[in-house]
């Protein structure tokens, strides 16, 4: 074993906060030549040679969100590992981008089939591989971004519901009854339901009516 | 053409002296294992074995941008892989003289890398 070889960082935690970069290959050299790589753009490499202790990685908490992955590796192939993650938690989806020899149209087919989100085919340049960390990076963003999208939507989807059926409503007094017998007015039920704030004023109609008479009858 | 790309290696390593000459004694020793193996494996025509050293030699001789050798290897994989055996014999004997010469010229430059580091 060479000195860099033990220097490889491995599952142990990372020592900084910045973004953290999975790389699973058997490969001693890939595994050195891709901490380069994810060191020099600033990120912190995670690198492991065994595909089970990956799998294990990206399916735990705090998954580094991006995965550089081979293809073929003892125990699970790359193709595998991409299957497992997926299945395991189709949610959490992190960026795989496979990293392998293989070149053929048929290989990236089944690698992109397999679940990942890029294919990239060694050798390659280190500019290339940063930038498409990168525009994984902007994928997530978005992705995580349109899930807190929906999250909202549908958290006020789910407040508004009542507004969306029928409500029975006093013909008299106007309050609505909500749960099992409770009658408030359409204020108080908006403002305890949503949380809906009102401010006070008087519509043309009303100030018609009302608030033109009383000011010109105290005048 | 070169047997390897220096420019891109000192690119990945950011002209770390020391990174390079790691990765230089790892590819070397990796090399010159995988294509024993791979020629141990054809006089005994274990050809699935053969396929994934072809494969596993590829992997390595990227690392270092060496082309020759990975299409060579490539040659020996595809060729496993079809049980195209008519011309695997020379194919690989082929790739270890390729192999061979890589490692030489890798040794070398790792030579004059370490000449220039310590001075």
């Amino acid at each position: 074993m060479t000195a860099a070889e033990r220097a490889l960082p491995h599952d142990s935690a990372p020592p900084s906060s910045a973004l953290r970069i999975l790389a699973v290959d058997d490969d001693a050299g890939t595994r050195l030549t891709l901490v380069s790589i994810i060191q020099a753009a600033g990120w912190t490499p995670v690198v492991v040679a065994d595909p089970e202790q990956a799998y294990d990685i990206l399916t735990g908490p705090d998954a580094p969100p991006i995965a550089l992955v081979d293809w073929e590796m003892p125990k699970l192939s790359g193709i595998e590992l991409c299957q497992k993650v997926r299945r395991a938690d189709p949610d959490a989806r992190p960026y795989l981008i496979f990293v392998t020899i293989n070149a053929s149209a048929n290989d990236i087919v089944t690698g992109l089939d397999a679940g990942a989100d890029d294919y990239m085919v060694k050798p390659f340049a280190a500019v290339e591989l940063q930038a498409r960390v990168r525009a994984g990076l902007r994928t997530i963003a978005v992705q995580s971004d349109l899930r807190t999208r929906l999250r909202e939507a549908e958290t006020i989807a789910a407040l508004t519901k009542p507004l969306r059926e029928t409500m029975p409503i006093c013909v008299y007094c106007h309050r609505v009854r909500h749960g099992a017998a409770q009658w408030s007015t359409l204020e108080e039920y908006l403002h305890t339901e949503i949380n809906v704030k009102f401010t006070h004023g008087f519509c043309p109609t009303c100030y018609t009516s009302h608030v033109k008479p009383d000011l010109e009858g105290g005048a | 053409m070169d047997a390897f790309d220096t420019a891109e290696i000192r690119k990945v390593f950011e002209d770390d002296a020391d990174g390079i000459l790691d990765l230089i004694a790892i590819v070397s020793r990796d090399l010159l294992r995988y294509t024993a193996l791979l020629i141990e494996h054809v006089r005994c025509g274990e050809w699935e074995d053969v396929r994934r050293l072809a494969h596993t030699i590829q992997g390595a001789a990227s690392n270092v941008s060496a082309r020759e050798v990975v299409a060579q290897a490539r040659t020996i994989e595809l060729a496993a892989k079809q049980r195209r055996l008519d011309s695997i014999v020379e194919d690989s004997h082929a790739l270890s003289q390729a192999v061979g010469l890589l490692v030489a010229e890798l040794r070398n430059w790792a030579g004059r890398l370490r000449a220039s580091h310590v001075a």
